[in-house]
């Protein structure tokens, strides 16, 4: 497999995917980071994993529910909800607009 | 006990004993603890918040299992009407409506959260240097770092800032800032303490547990909030049991494996180790050297797995139901959650993803090789000392690479605990042993660290 090439074009690209504002500083620092980190990462394609599966968790659990009913004191009132919101109106929180007048 | 002596540096057993043959008062301790706190707290920035109930609630917890005894807690896990930040500047103002599980159940028990301990932002990071709030120095050596992530309760319970600390676990975090500030570290098994109320990182490895004077005082705290939880799902659904019970046992006939013994630049802890496994010898354990699968892969392993989890983890981070706008996260948790995003990402998961958890089954395979040979596995915690302050920023995987000696066990789920076996005369520093067993057998862990450590002169508390 070859070397990852990270150059500053993909790291905005992620950037913009995960919703962190960076600046051109910060993406070529970042760029370079990755590199760093992906190379030492890369060791693992010299191991021999023909013959195994993938491990996404490790305590054989399966199928855990609990029962569907309101339990007290589990949720959440509406002050309580509300409580910790940077900007709240009418007992709702106010969020970033998303669509604009030509998307209509 | 020498006179200058006070009484917050008691273990948590010697306290609790104190209270009950009334040689000791509550009030005694908390006079002592809160000029310890404010002669040390600032320069050692441990606490980023301190709970100012704390000595009343411990005056009313007289009948209780922890008798109101002070024990501090990382500031990611979600304390009802205590600020909770998790080091980072998007949570600097967060007041959680709700309570984790753990500090429930410690409190109900009588545990007096007397402040929240400083961390790596987000617990991301094996320094606490990463803090929005600033490095915590090691009380040890104020030169050197506590370790992290748990660096500011591992710190606490080094300054006898507490009787016992809680802290989590990802890879590391608990046992490697234990091993650099000389203290005892639990980590149980992956889903054997519910994660509700803890701020998440890596929900598929994030333990909790416990930073103690001694493995005593470590099952002491463990016995109040181990166990099941209908509020996590990955929480191990039978009754845990008592941990206290596995004190004080004959280890004769136990099968010990030294792993990671040959390891290049790991000579001097090892040789060091060695030398003090003798103990364990003498107490009838058969030890020997063996193989492990070379810890090296397991960097790549966390650090894949660990990042896609964290940017899975940190996208709830909105700025709209609460804390500050993604444009206020650390340099740290932006490189965390641009990498996890790019790894799995469409064209790059199955070449690093997929890969990764590949090698974690690789890691579980050998274990349970392994574990087919020996009850109990035992390797240094940490390459060696604690790293002076300012190490972290020489490489973006400066965690990964301290903490490498415990990511196979943290990535397979497995119990281990810190256990210190050597103090530099010189720099005041420790190096920590760090035991392992299967999954589910905390008791063989405890058995063994507390035969370990009862038998040797490196705990500073139980032989001062």
């Amino acid at each position: 497999m070859s070397k990852q090439n990270i150059d500053q074009k993909l790291v905005k690209h992620v950037a913009e995917l995960a919703h962190i504002p960076i600046s051109d500083a910060e993406s070529q620092q970042l760029a370079k980071d990755f590199s760093q980190t992906l190379s030492v990462v890369d060791q693992l394609k010299s191991a021999d994993v023909s013959q195994v599966s993938t491990t996404h968790q490790v305590t054989g659990l399966k199928n855990i529910t609990r029962e569907d009913k309101v339990v007290e004191g589990w949720s959440f009132t509406q002050a309580e909800a509300l409580a910790n919101a940077p900007h709240v109106q009418d007992g709702f929180f106010l969020v970033p607009q998303v669509l604009n007048a030509e998307d209509n | 006990m020498d006179n200058k002596m006070t009484f917050n540096q008691l273990t948590l057993k010697e306290a609790l004993d104190g209270l009950a043959d009334a040689s000791l008062t509550i009030e005694e301790l908390y006079r002592d603890l809160n000029l310890a706190i404010k002669e040390k707290n600032q320069f050692y920035n441990i606490y980023l918040n301190l709970n100012d109930q704390a000595e009343q609630q411990a005056v009313l917890a007289q009948d209780t299992q922890l008798k109101g005894l002070p024990i501090a807690v990382k500031d990611n896990f979600c304390t009802k009407n205590l600020p909770t930040t998790a080091s980072s500047r998007i949570l600097e103002n967060f007041i959680p409506q709700y309570e984790s599980t753990v500090t429930d159940r410690l409190q109900k028990a009588g545990g007096v959260i007397v402040g929240k301990t400083n961390l790596d932002a987000w617990a991301h990071g094996s320094s606490t240097e990463t803090s929005d709030f600033g490095p915590t120095l090691n009380p040890r050596n104020p030169q050197h770092l506590p370790g992290g992530s748990s660096g500011g309760s591992a710190a606490a319970v080094a300054a006898d800032l507490c009787l016992a600390a809680i802290g989590s676990e990802t890879a590391g975090s608990i046992r490697q800032p234990a091993a650099w500030c000389g203290t005892v570290g639990l980590k149980p098994s992956y889903g054997r303490v519910s994660r509700f109320g803890v701020i998440a990182m890596a929900s598929s490895t994030d333990s909790p547990g416990v930073i103690a004077k001694t493995v005593e005082d470590a099952c002491l705290v463990l016995d109040t909030f181990a166990g099941p939880d209908p509020r996590d799902a990955t929480c191990k659904p039978e009754v845990a049991p008592k941990f206290t019970s596995f004190l004080d046992q004959d280890i004769k006939g136990l099968k010990i494996g030294v792993i990671y013994h040959d390891l290049k630049g790991l000579e001097e802890t090892n040789e060091k180790l060695a030398q003090e496994l003798a103990i364990l010898s003498q107490l009838g354990a058969r030890v020997e050297k063996a193989e492990a699968l070379d810890p090296h892969y397991a960097i790549g392993v966390y650090t894949v797995v660990q990042r896609a989890e964290v940017s899975s983890n940190l996208a709830r981070f909105d700025g709209v139901r609460y804390g500050k706008d993604r444009s206020f996260f650390g340099d740290e948790a932006k490189r965390r959650i641009m990498l996890g995003t790019f790894t799995l990402s469409k064209g790059y998961s199955e070449q690093y993803y997929n890969l990764a958890q590949k090698v974690r089954t690789l890691y579980l395979n050998d274990f349970a090789k392994l574990f087919k040979k020996y009850d109990v596995l035992v390797s240094p915690s940490s390459p060696g000392f604690a790293k002076k302050l300012g190490a972290s920023a020489s490489s973006p995987m400066f965690g990964e690479l301290e903490d490498m000696l415990l990511e196979a066990s943290s990535v397979s789920g497995l119990p281990g605990i810190n256990v210190p076996y050597y103090q530099d005369p010189d720099s005041q520093l420790f190096l920590g042993a760090n035991f392992i067993a299967p999954m589910w057998r905390e008791d063989l862990v405890i058995k063994v660290a507390d035969a370990f450590e009862k038998n040797s002169k490196w705990n500073t508390w139980r032989n001062r």
